[in-house]
């Protein structure tokens, strides 16, 4: 008998971050199949004639170096983390805590406090009390929508300041989300470091994970899709594993069988759900909150900024004049290669309200152009990118995240549909895969 | 049931690309590249992916037929299928 064999299903940075904490073990087996042709799925970026051009998330680590990303990325193995700085993976501050346009004018802040003055007096004291409510401290009215909760205690341009934020952030505005989770939101974005940017982008992290698994013996196979998850048994070959899993080439006829002892899938509840084949039973509860849970759209523009730029700054800049968009960062600032010499890289980011993708797009681009005054002089546009269906920006919405454990023993989710409660984007994704990654190894 | 599309209408296609032959240009008689609008989400990894300014994206994919040569470097960045090279 060798070691127990985990296969992860996508190469997501849920699905690598997890092969990664696995391999690292050596305990384990470990092989990552990813149905595309690259690896890092919505974490990654192409070079488009010098611009790293994200492939979804817009190369933001949201915590910095004091959220649960950076503690599993370049926390020491003591204390759980990957220890990647190894590998070269760093993570850079942006120059601001946050900044904001209004009225044409652009407003920035180094840290928390700085957000302040921008606001009336009373925003201060309301925000004071709510950040110091401790997280499992029962908050009234938690019912309620954020939007609703938010608007009783605060001023109407800190709440649409905020507003833009969640827009930018997690694509939702805080009515679509309840108040619990726009508290914890806004507690956890407060109280942590400024944003960072990953050294060479998303896929500088991606790259360090794939070193990190080659050290370790784990496999990435690209371009294979997996057909169908049976039990162990169904196959002679398989037969002394837990599951035996269809893998193919993408594009070719024949799968082959291979045998595993625990799956982690990156790939969202409706994709594992289609693979998983009637011999396991999952609980109809589950299978009906992942009917129930549609996934959340977002549309990104890329624009080409000349180096004279009047925001000289890669501090998150809210926009909370605007309807759709939520705010752009300008990650060149701080880390020149996302850009060619000379030039900078911006990346918006809008939630999509209704169905017509198209006429949203236009209507976006209407509003950056409104609201940056400098855009026209100064950027050019590269591209435009719309998320949703089956490619979305989050594969549940913030505040409704479906379990990572669907019932069966040695299968658990990753990724942007299973975040922890209250952390946004990166952070959700990787507070959840400490847990997940102990549970598997306990199953194994 | 995307990835069946898929081999039905590019047999052999994706594998032969990725194995380096795309620099051959697959030119088949009468086939061509073709967007399938509802698996399109418009993400631009196939924007990225062209050399040839050969696609147009807001929303949806739309292939410049008179600047495509067909490389179909495009077809294996596609995450949704919804490109086809068919009849």
């Amino acid at each position: 008998m060798g070691r127990p064999k985990a296969l992860i299903i996508g190469s997501g940075i849920g699905g690598l971050t997890s092969a990664a904490m696995l391999a690292q073990t050596k305990k384990y087996d470990v092989s990552v199949y990813e149905r595309m042709s690259f690896a890092g799925g919505r974490f990654t970026q192409h070079n488009h004639d010098g611009f790293q051009i994200p492939t979804g998330a817009v190369h933001m680590i949201p915590h910095g170096k004091k959220g649960p990303f950076a503690n599993l990325i370049l926390g020491s193995r003591k204390r759980g983390g990957l220890d990647l700085s190894r590998h070269g993976v760093d993570f850079i501050p942006t120059t601001n805590f946050a900044c904001q346009i209004k009225g044409g004018r652009l407003y920035r802040a180094n840290n928390a406090f700085g957000v302040l003055p921008w606001f009336p007096i009373s925003d201060m004291v309301n925000l004071t009390r709510l950040l110091s409510k401790r997280a499992k401290m029962p908050i009234v009215g938690e019912t309620e929508n954020g939007y609703t909760w938010l608007s009783k205690r605060f001023s109407k341009e800190f709440v649409n300041f905020l507003d833009s934020f969640s827009n930018f952030a997690v694509s939702l505005r805080f009515e679509q989300m309840p108040a619990t989770s726009a508290i914890r939101l806004l507690q956890n974005s407060f109280w942590s470091d400024r944003p960072h940017i990953p050294k060479g982008g998303c896929k500088g992290v991606i790259d360090g994970l794939r070193k990190d698994l080659k050290e370790n013996g784990a496999r990435v196979k690209l371009s294979t899709e997996i057909t169908e998850i049976l039990p162990g048994s169904a196959e002679e070959s398989t037969k002394n594993n837990e599951f035996c899993v269809g893998i193919r080439r993408r594009g070719r006829d024949n799968s082959i069988w291979v045998g595993a002892d625990a799956i982690i899938h990156n790939g969202g509840h409706p994709n594992l759900l289609k693979v998983l084949s009637d011999d396991f039973e999952v609980k109809e509860e589950i299978t009906e909150q992942v009917t129930n849970t549609q996934a959340v759209g977002g549309i990104g523009f890329c624009f080409a900024l000349k180096e004279n730029v009047p925001h000289q700054g890669s501090g998150v800049t809210m926009l909370p004049e605007v309807d759709r968009v939520g705010g752009y960062v300008i990650p060149s600032f701080s880390d020149p290669s996302l850009a060619p010499q000379g030039q900078h890289l911006m990346i918006s980011h809008q939630y999509v309200p209704s169905s017509d993708v198209k006429s949203e797009i236009g209507k976006g681009r209407e509003e950056l152009y409104e609201a940056i005054p400098w855009l026209s002089d100064y950027g050019e546009e590269i591209c435009v990118h719309s998320y949703h269906r089956n490619w979305p920006c989050n594969r549940a919405p913030q505040g409704s995240e479906l379990p990572a454990d669907i019932g069966i023993e040695g299968i658990r989710l990753v990724g942007d549909g299973v975040k922890s409660h209250g952390w946004m984007m990166i952070e959700g994704i990787s507070s959840n895969i400490s847990k997940v990654v102990n549970e598997i190894k306990k199953e194994i | 049931m995307v990835g069946k599309f898929r081999e039905k209408a590019t047999p052999g296609l994706v594998p032969a690309l990725e194995s380096g032959i795309s620099h051959d240009k697959p030119v088949i008689d009468g086939e061509k590249l073709k967007v399938i609008n509802h698996l399109c989400v418009g993400c631009s990894y196939c924007l990225m992916a062209c050399k040839d300014n050969a696609l147009v994206v807001e929303g949806v994919c739309e292939v410049l037929e008179s600047n495509c040569t067909n490389c179909l470097l495009c077809l294996i960045s596609c995450p949704t299928g919804a490109l086809v090279y068919s009849r």
